[in-house]
């Protein structure tokens, strides 16, 4: 009997996070549920990202997760950036955690392309079947 | 009846230099001015007093009657009690006053009342960091979705059958708020339309975009949790949801959307986007029907209610008569930053986007001129300008085609050739057979059940 063609190796993927935040919370939150939202994913790469950081990044191919942070100060600042990178680049994943928003902004920040809103850092662990979507998706 | 306190302590008050105030009867005449207002004008108050102040009244050229005209409060005072006004007089003795901001009020009724004019520095017109906010957001929130339906009403230029067809149901689901169910061919724009739709149907009402096929039932109400708070707050709030994939969403979610939908009949409207039904009947005819429902699938209660409009993208490939027209006017769209204009595309260009498949569709299209728009250095967007995929696509000739079948199709073709390898070593021995393959036996059979009799009337048995 022939030997099988081996399938392709899932184990070298890798993926990009971008977290805008003021402080480390949610950069700890995702190194904390990484391995448990995306356990084939080998190589996470995390970075605190600040807005010039994203801007630089914009263009990027490679699959990649964009946390914001935002408030009610940041809240205008945000979304340009926000709109901003979803017309350059659509295939990014945008996850928001809110920092007491009212629903109102919660609303506006709907008719962007969010695929969740996190108020706690556990709310993370409801990503799961986002990330599998995402990743069933882009291949 | 009682009566008012001394107005001793008031007229101290008036009668600081910097109070600005004055006071015009019923009768429209100035009865009061006090000591600032009178250095503000530059003029004596006593000359002012008794002189006419009603703004559109005529006005002698006196300097004294065109100043206490200049303090005449704004029409419609009577009806609103209060307004507002920058007032700057005229110039008295060769010197012109400043403008000051000032603030009337009405005192009492119409027929018996005053009025006060009272000039300062008032805040009270300075907005609230957080209403200031929330039109940045809006502002901001306006020019996205004016993007978006700019680009959607792209898709719909051209003069073909099909630009002309996607042109009336666009127009029919515009003037109507329901339900629309949208059917594209990958990257077909729909979410374009959607967008532009929702534009001209209800722009004023809030909507959300949903990513259908990541989201469970638990996802999706958290993320429709504010627009539905909203809804269950006021009998009069609507709301729009965008769904993307809906055929591809899990289909307990989409029960849950229609539950939600059932749930603000009327006040909530779904514009769905889902596969185009040409590719889903093609599916159709090469797997089962259970297969199918695995795959692609809107649950029947939607289904139902995306029936009441539908519009159905064609693939970019099928209106090349309107390829011209849309590149020109996405490059009108991206080449405002360059210098190319909208009519210059070369020839050559042209034609490659005229060869090229497009199995994007629009999103491709739009791609592919947002790139020549930031590549080409000229006044025109030239071959080499494209994108790599379309400019050095060539069409294949017909003879030479050959169709690739699909991969569920070669997989299976390749498990097949293995079992029968398998059997055809273990001499049939089913058993043994299955121990080399690393599968059990019951599992093997199955495998060989479904598997097409060969031209030797067996199914790889050896």
């Amino acid at each position: 009997m022939k030997d099988l063609l081996p399938l392709p190796n899932r184990d070298d993927r890798s993926l990009r996070w971008w977290v805008h935040e003021s402080g480390t919370r949610w950069v700890n939150s995702v190194r904390r549920f990484h391995k448990e939202l995306l356990a084939s994913v080998s190589h996470p790469i995390i970075e605190n990202a600040s807005l010039g950081t994203i801007t630089r990044n914009l263009h990027s191919s490679q699959p990649g997760v964009f946390l914001w942070e935002i408030n009610r100060k940041n809240l205008v600042e945000c979304v340009d950036r926000l709109s901003q990178t979803l017309w350059s680049n659509p295939n990014h994943l945008h996850l928001i955690a809110c920092d007491r928003l009212n629903d109102s902004q919660r609303i506006a920040l709907s008719e962007f392309n969010i695929a969740c809103f996190l108020d706690q850092p556990e709310d993370m662990i409801r990503l799961k079947p986002i990330f599998e979507g995402y990743f069933a998706r882009i291949g | 009846m009682s009566s008012s306190t001394k107005v001793r302590r008031l007229a101290r008050l008036l009668e600081q230099d910097t109070s600005v105030v004055w006071a015009i009867n019923h009768e429209d005449e100035l009865v009061f001015l006090s000591a600032g207002c009178s250095n503000w004008l530059g003029m004596a108050g006593e000359t002012l007093i008794g002189r006419r102040s009603k703004a559109g009244t005529p006005v002698s050229d006196d300097p004294a009657d065109l100043v206490a005209a200049s303090l005449s409060p704004p029409p419609g005072l009577e009806r609103r009690g209060t307004a507002s006004l920058r007032i700057q007089p005229p110039i008295v003795a060769g010197k012109r006053p400043d403008s000051k901001e000032v603030r009337y009020i009405r005192v009492g009724p119409v027929e018996s009342g005053f009025t006060l004019g009272v000039a300062g520095t008032f805040n009270d017109r300075q907005i609230e960091p957080e209403l200031q906010d929330a039109v940045a957001i809006r502002n901001r929130l306006d020019q996205w979705r004016q993007r978006l339906s700019g680009l959607g009403s792209v898709l719909l230029i051209g003069n073909s059958q099909a630009a002309e067809r996607l042109r009336r149901r666009v127009e029919v689901a515009s003037s109507l708020r329901t339900h629309v169910g949208f059917y594209q061919p990958n990257g077909g724009g729909a979410e374009l339309l959607a967008m532009h739709i929702h534009q001209l149907s209800s722009s004023a009402e809030p909507f959300v975009q949903v990513d259908g096929p990541l989201m469970d039932a638990e996802l999706l109400d958290a993320t429709l949790m504010p627009l539905l708070n909203r809804l269950s707050d006021s009998e009069s709030t609507l709301g729009t949801i965008v769904c993307k994939q809906l055929d591809e969403t899990a289909i307990a979610t989409q029960q849950r959307l229609h539950s939600l939908l059932t749930s603000f009949p009327g006040r909530l409207r779904l514009l769905a986007i889902c596969g185009s039904k040409e590719e889903e009947a093609a599916t159709v005819s090469k797997h089962s029907s259970s297969e199918l429902d695995d795959q692609k699938r809107v649950c029947d209660e939607l289904e139902d209610i995306l029936d009441t409009i539908q519009i159905r993208c064609t693939p970019l490939a099928t209106r090349v008569e309107d390829l011209h027209a849309i590149a020109a006017a996405l490059l009108g769209r991206y080449g405002i930053k360059s210098k190319i204009t909208a009519e210059r595309i070369s020839r050559p260009a042209l034609d490659a986007l005229i060869h090229y498949p497009w199995p994007n569709n629009f999103a491709e299209l739009e791609e592919a001129i947002r790139h020549a728009s930031d590549t080409a250095t000229g006044e025109t967007v030239r071959l080499e300008d494209l994108p790599l995929s379309i400019r050095s696509y060539r069409p294949p000739t017909p003879q030479t085609t050959k169709k690739l079948r699909s991969l569920d199709d070669q997989v299976r073709n390749y498990e097949e050739s293995l079992l029968r390898e398998a059997m055809k070593n273990a001499d049939g021995n089913r058993a043994e057979a299955a121990r080399q393959l690393g599968i059990s036996r019951s599992r093997l059979l199955r495998k060989l059940q479904q598997m097409p009799i060969d031209d030797s009337g067996t199914k790889g048995e050896g």
